[in-house]
């Protein structure tokens, strides 16, 4: 089977805007399966649907330096996008595409990540039900939402991620800290710079990602697309319900 | 309103948080964290249902809920959120 494959990059909202944008589409057949691999630009936070805002963020230091911030679609927790050491995937497709279900299709979308980590040199492996560790820290996360026919799920995979800010912009709860057994968040995160002990390009990490996501996800060929215009459409105008008071302090 | 926060470190697992205001019945509800449902909205539902209710009514409407909506809970399980509004309202 041949997916789409886009490559872009977006700010917060529009990032969350377009993922759901697409993952409308596929529910109504109107797109194919597709691989979205992108870059916040600039940097920004996500939390995920169910967490509250002021318990996960620091608000002060986001509002203060200009940071954007949103909710997700999806469940799970708060991330930093750093737009010079993370990039961002989001897997949109047939529920029977990938599986019925949903922990093993979490599992066989990590796959994705942990066949190019490998492939760069990294022995990651998969932390159920949403976390891809490297000497027991996280290297990546991910979030699956589902609508009857398809799933949106959409991760991380951070290569140089700016640990300080996002020990800074994020508050992780005390007794998360506790149950982890260490104390600061740079000490349970990891990126792929740190743990090669070089850098490599982008380029070649994206490369190397998109190359996993085939092997894992059985896709014959992916094909270079594009938005449709339908798509770019529903995405602009869910852009002001990412950047709306009443979406992001709903908790 | 006397709101007050419990949170649960589900082990292996996520967190669960719940702000409440319960006397005899729940006034507020607000439960939060980094789990997964699946559909998401069975949460939402879930906090409407039972505001306004005793603990014994919101058990048994969360239980009702359950079976209808069949949802798919990941990180934390009923019985969590059960456990802890018991605590809360204890």
């Amino acid at each position: 089977m041949s997916w789409r494959l886009i490559i872009d990059k977006g700010n917060t909202h529009w990032n969350m805007a377009v993922d759901e944008a697409i993952l409308i589409h596929r529910e109504k057949d109107l797109v194919p399966n597709t691989l979205r691999i992108y870059v916040f630009e600039p940097s920004g936070v996500t939390i995920g649907y169910f967490q509250k805002v002021r318990e996960v963020l620091n608000l002060d230091y986001l509002l203060q330096n200009k940071i954007d911030f949103t909710r997700r679609i999806t469940g799970g927790g708060a991330v930093y996008h750093d737009s010079e050491g993370e990039i961002t995937y989001a897997v949109i497709a047939d529920i029977e595409d990938i599986s019925r279900d949903i922990i093993e299709s979490y599992r066989i979308i990590c796959r994705g990540i942990i066949y190019a980590l490998r492939k760069l040199g990294l022995k990651a492996v998969y932390k159920p039900v949403n976390d891809i560790l490297v000497n027991n820290k996280k290297i990546s996360g991910s979030a699956q939402t589902r609508k009857k026919k398809s799933l949106l799920q959409h991760g991380t995979l951070m290569y140089n991620t700016n640990l300080d800010m996002l020990e800074k912009t994020l508050r992780p709860p005390r007794v998360k800290l506790e149950d982890h057994g260490v104390v600061r968040v740079s000490d349970r995160v990891t990126t792929i710079y740190r743990e090669l002990g070089r850098e490599i390009s982008i380029d070649d990490i994206i490369n190397t990602l998109v190359q996993g996501f085939k092997k894992a996800l059985g896709v014959d060929k992916f094909l270079s697309g594009n938005l449709t215009v339908s798509e770019r459409k529903l995405a602009e105008k869910l852009y002001s319900k990412y950047e709306s008071k009443v979406w992001i302090y709903m908790r | 309103m006397n709101k007050r926060t419990f949170i649960k470190r589900v082990p292996g697992g996520k967190t669960l948080q719940i702000d409440i205001d319960c006397n005899e019945r729940i006034n507020y509800v607000l439960i939060s964290g980094d789990f997964f449902a699946y559909p998401e909205d069975f949460i939402d539902k879930l906090q409407e249902a039972i505001t306004g209710k005793n603990i014994s009514e919101a058990i048994k409407t969360i239980t009702f809920l359950y079976k209808k909506m069949k949802p798919e809970l990941l990180g934390i399980s009923i019985d969590d959120i059960i456990d802890v509004l018991r605590k809360a309202c204890a």
